[in-house]
C-alpha cells in the first residue's frame, strides 16, 4: 500500500511539474499571440491593406453626418489581463503527497500522543 | 560432528561480524559531517536546478485599446556543459555558427565554459547561453536535426518574453523603450507599475519534494489618451511639412482642452523601438548646437525648452484683458517703435499700423502693441499672470524626462546666481517677455497654459494615462484642475478675438465650415552671439470649435527653410490638421451642430 502511495506521489509530483512548465509556456504564448495580432493590425498594416482594398482616406466632402437618436459613438476595445495567482482560489495539494513515511509516522506519533495527554 | 558445528559457527560469526560492520558503516555516515557534505552536494547537484521566473511586463494600450508596446516569445539557445565532450563539441559549434549566423569562434568559446555544477562557486556554469533572440522556426530546426543527430542533444533552449512594439516607430517619443528597465516616455514614467519584480530560485526535481512556484504577478497595463489613428495621422503631416518646409524639426501636440488628455504628440526624429538600446539611441545623435554638445531630444514635446515668439502674445492679452487693463475696443496708436529699458522694439515688419484696437493688434501681430499692452498691466500684474499660467513650472506630464528653463521675473531675478555677466531680469525684460522672446519653454508648457483660454479659464493638467488595468480592475484618471488664472468671460472674449482675427486675416489656417480660434508666432533663435539672422523657430496654436472647443493643436518647426514665417509655414499645416482631426474625432461643421443641437 505504501508502495502504490509512494509511485502515486512521484506521478503526481511529474504531472505538477509538468503543468507547472505548460502553465508558464502558455503565459508567454498568450502575450506573443495578442502581440502578433497587434503586428498585423498595425497603424501602418491596416493603411496598407486599406489601399491594396482601393479604400482612399475620407475628406470633409465625403461625409454626410446623420443625426441618430441615442447613438452613443465609437467605444474602446475591453482590455483585460487575468487575475494573479494570488487573487484565485488556492489549490494547495494535501499533505500526504508531499510527506515522506518518516514525516508521516513522526507527525501522527505526535498527534497520537497529543491526544491521548488530553 | 564437532567439526562441522565450528563451520557453521565460523559462518555465523563472519555474518554476524559483517552485519555489524554494515550497521557500524550506515551509523558512520549518517553521523559522520564529511559523508554528510558530500551526500548533501551530490543530492543537491541531481535535485536543485536554478530556474528564473520572469514577470510579464505590462502592456501599453491605445485610448480604443489598440497595442502599442506588448511582449512576444522569443528563446534563448544554449548548450547543456555537462554534455559537452570531445567528439560532439565541433559538430554542436559547427551547427549552432550556421543556424544563428553568429562568429565559430565566439561559439566555441561559449561551448567551452568548463562545467561548475556547484552553485556556490563563483565559476558556477551548468548551462552556457549562446544566442538569445531566436525565432521558433530556429527552435524547430534545432529539434529537427537533434531527430537525427545525436551529437547535438546538448543544445537547448529557453523560451522568454521581449518588448515589441507593434508599430515600430509610431509614437516613439511618447513610449520610450525599455531594455532592462523604461527609459523616457510611458516606459520611463511607469516602469515601476509596468514591471513586477522577476524571482530567481533553485527549485527541487524530486518529485516527491513538490514546491510551489513564486507566484509573480503580471505587471499593470496602462491605456494611454493617445488615439492611435490621429498619432499617425499627425506624424504624417509633420514628416512632410518639415520635408516641405526644410525644417530642422518639429513637433505637433494634440490635446483635448477640457480634461487635459494627450491625444496625439508627434515628433522628430522617431527611432524603430524594435531594435537593441543602442541602435535606437544611436538615431538621437550629440550635435554641436553654437558650440555646444547637445543630445537630440528623445521627445522635443516635452524635452526642449525654445522661445515661442508671438503664440506668448495671448497671455499679454489675457493678463491685460482679465485685469481690466484694456478691453478688446481699446484703442492703441502704433508708431511701429518703443523704448524700454534701453532696448529699441519694432514691429515684425518694422512698419507703423496706426490705430488699432487690441483685435488688430493680435490680428497683426504687432509686438509695440504687446508691450504697451503689459505695460498698462503694470509690472507686477503682468508677471502675476505669467506664474499663474505656471509660465515658470514644469507641467508634470506624466513621461519621463520633462525639461524647463529658469523664468527670468521680479520673483526670480537671478537664476543663474549673483555673477554680474550671468542673465538677470530688470524692468525692461517685460518688453521682449510681453511678444514671447527672452522665455524658454516646452511645447508641452505652451500647449497646457493656453489650453486654459479654451476651457473657460481653468488649466487641466496635462496627462497621457487614461486609466491602469491591473488583477482585471481598471482604474481611471481623473482630469485635475491645475489653476484657474482668468475669468471664464476673458477666456471667452480672448477666443472670439483670435477667431475674429484669423478670419480678418483669411487666413490659411482656416477651415471651411468650422470657427477657429489661432495664434501664429514667429521667433528669432538666439545664440551666444546673440539671435541669429534668417532663421526662426515657427510655431501656431489653435483651437476649435470655437463655441465649444474640443482640440488645441501646438505646432512648431525648427528653422524652416521655405519661408521664415509662421504664417506662410505652420498655418496651412494647421489647417490640414484640422481637415484631419474633425473627421477623425466625428466633430460635425458647426452648421450641422446647431442644428443638430436644436433638433434634440
Amino acid at each position: 500500500m505504501n508502495l502504490n502511495f509512494t509511485a502515486r506521489a512521484a506521478q503526481a509530483g511529474v504531472q505538477v511539474r509538468l503543468l507547472e512548465a505548460e502553465r508558464e509556456s502558455l503565459i508567454r504564448s498568450i502575450s506573443a499571440n495578442s502581440t502578433t495580432l497587434a503586428l498585423l493590425t498595425s497603424a501602418t498594416n491596416m493603411q496598407n491593406r486599406a489601399k491594396e482594398l482601393g479604400f482612399v482616406p475620407a475628406t470633409r466632402a465625403d461625409i454626410e453626418y446623420l443625426y441618430i437618436p441615442n447613438y452613443i459613438g465609437k467605444q474602446p476595445e475591453p482590455v483585460t489581463i487575468p487575475r494573479s495567482v494570488a487573487d484565485q482560489e488556492n489549490f494547495r495539494m494535501i499533505p500526504a503527497f508531499t510527506q515522506s513515511i518518516w514525516d508521516w509516522l513522526y507527525q501522527g506519533t505526535f498527534i497520537m500522543l497529543d491526544k491521548e495527554g488530553q | 560432528m564437532r567439526r562441522e558445528k565450528m563451520r557453521f559457527y565460523f559462518v555465523g560469526i563472519a555474518i554476524i561480524l559483517f552485519s555489524i560492520t554494515i550497521v557500524f558503516r550506515l551509523v558512520q555516515i549518517q553521523t559522520d559531517p564529511v559523508f554528510h557534505e558530500i551526500s548533501e552536494k551530490v543530492g543537491n547537484q541531481a535535485t536543485y536546478k536554478p530556474k528564473d521566473f520572469e514577470a510579464v511586463r505590462g502592456n501599453i494600450y491605445d485610448r480604443w485599446g489598440n497595442l502599442l508596446a506588448g511582449n512576444n516569445e522569443v528563446y534563448e539557445i544554449g548548450v547543456n556543459l555537462n554534455q559537452i565532450t570531445e567528439s560532439n563539441k565541433n559538430e554542436i559549434v559547427n551547427f549552432i555558427s550556421s543556424l544563428t549566423g553568429l562568429n565559430r569562434d565566439f561559439v566555441r568559446t561559449r561551448v567551452e565554459i568548463p562545467y561548475q555544477p556547484e552553485p556556490l562557486k563563483e565559476n558556477y556554469a551548468v548551462f552556457s547561453t549562446i544566442y538569445r533572440n531566436a525565432t521558433e522556426k530556429m527552435v524547430e530546426e534545432i529539434s529537427m536535426a537533434q531527430e537525427t543527430n545525436r551529437a547535438l542533444y546538448p543544445i537547448t533552449w529557453n523560451g522568454r518574453l521581449e518588448r515589441t512594439y507593434p508599430d515600430h516607430r509610431l509614437g516613439a517619443n511618447v513610449l520610450g523603450f525599455y531594455s532592462s528597465v523604461g527609459f523616457f516616455g510611458v516606459e520611463g514614467f511607469y516602469d515601476n507599475i509596468l514591471s513586477t519584480v522577476e524571482t530567481s530560485t533553485f527549485i527541487s526535481m524530486n518529485p516527491y519534494d513538490v514546491m510551489e512556484i513564486p507566484d509573480i504577478p503580471h505587471g499593470a497595463s496602462v491605456i494611454l489618451t493617445i488615439d492611435r489613428e490621429i498619432q499617425a495621422r499627425m506624424e504624417e503631416i509633420l514628416d512632410r511639412s518639415i520635408k516641405n518646409s526644410g525644417s530642422s524639426s518639429g513637433t505637433v501636440i494634440v490635446m483635448d482642452p477640457e480634461t487635459g488628455e494627450i491625444l496625439a504628440m508627434a515628433t522628430t526624429p522617431r527611432a524603430n523601438l524594435n531594435q537593441p538600446s543602442e541602435q535606437i539611441l544611436a538615431e538621437y545623435p550629440t550635435l554641436n548646437v553654437d558650440g555646444y554638445d547637445i543630445q537630440t531630444p528623445f521627445n522635443r514635446a516635452i524635452m526642449q525648452t525654445y522661445e515661442p515668439g508671438s503664440v506668448f502674445k495671448v497671455f499679454t492679452l489675457a493678463a491685460a484683458l482679465d485685469s481690466g487693463a484694456v478691453t478688446p475696443e481699446t484703442e492703441f496708436l502704433d508708431t511701429g517703435v518703443v523704448n524700454i529699458g534701453g532696448m529699441t522694439i519694432y514691429n515684425w515688419d518694422y512698419g507703423a499700423w496706426g490705430y488699432q484696437d487690441m483685435t488688430g493688434c493680435m490680428q497683426h501681430s504687432l509686438n509695440v502693441c504687446l508691450v504697451w499692452m503689459a505695460q498698462q498691466t503694470t509690472t507686477k500684474t503682468f508677471y502675476e499672470y505669467l506664474s499663474s499660467f505656471n509660465i515658470d513650472r514644469k507641467t508634470n506630464i506624466d513621461m519621463d524626462g520633462e525639461a524647463s528653463f529658469p523664468f527670468l521675473s521680479p520673483s526670480n531675478p537671478t537664476p543663474f546666481g549673483s555673477d554680474p555677466n550671468a542673465p538677470r531680469w530688470y524692468e525692461g525684460m517685460i518688453g521682449p517677455h510681453s511678444f514671447g522672446q527672452g522665455v524658454s519653454v516646452t511645447p508641452i508648457r505652451m500647449i497646457t497654459s493656453i489650453a486654459a483660454i479654451a476651457n473657460d479659464g481653468r488649466m487641466m493638467a496635462p496627462h497621457i494615462q487614461k486609466a491602469v488595468v491591473q488583477d482585471g480592475r481598471i482604474r481611471y484618471y481623473n482630469p485635475k484642475i491645475v489653476s484657474t488664472p482668468i475669468k471664464p468671460e476673458t477666456a471667452h472674449t480672448i477666443t472670439e478675438m483670435l477667431a475674429v482675427s484669423l478670419e480678418k486675416e483669411a487666413s490659411d489656417a482656416l477651415v471651411e465650415g468650422y470657427r477657429l480660434a489661432g495664434k501664429t508666432g514667429t521667433a528669432e533663435i538666439p545664440s551666444r552671439q546673440g539671435y541669429v539672422a534668417g532663421q526662426t523657430n515657427a510655431s501656431f496654436v489653435g483651437w476649435g470649435p470655437v463655441d465649444d472647443p474640443k482640440f488645441i493643436v501646438y505646432i512648431w518647426l525648427e528653422k524652416p527653410q521655405s519661408s521664415i514665417w509662421s504664417s506662410v509655414v505652420v498655418s496651412p499645416v494647421f489647417s490640414e490638421i484640422v481637415e484631419n482631426l474633425v473627421i477623425l474625432m466625428d466633430i460635425p461643421p458647426d452648421k450641422i451642430r446647431m442644428e443638430m443641437a436644436s433638433s434634440q
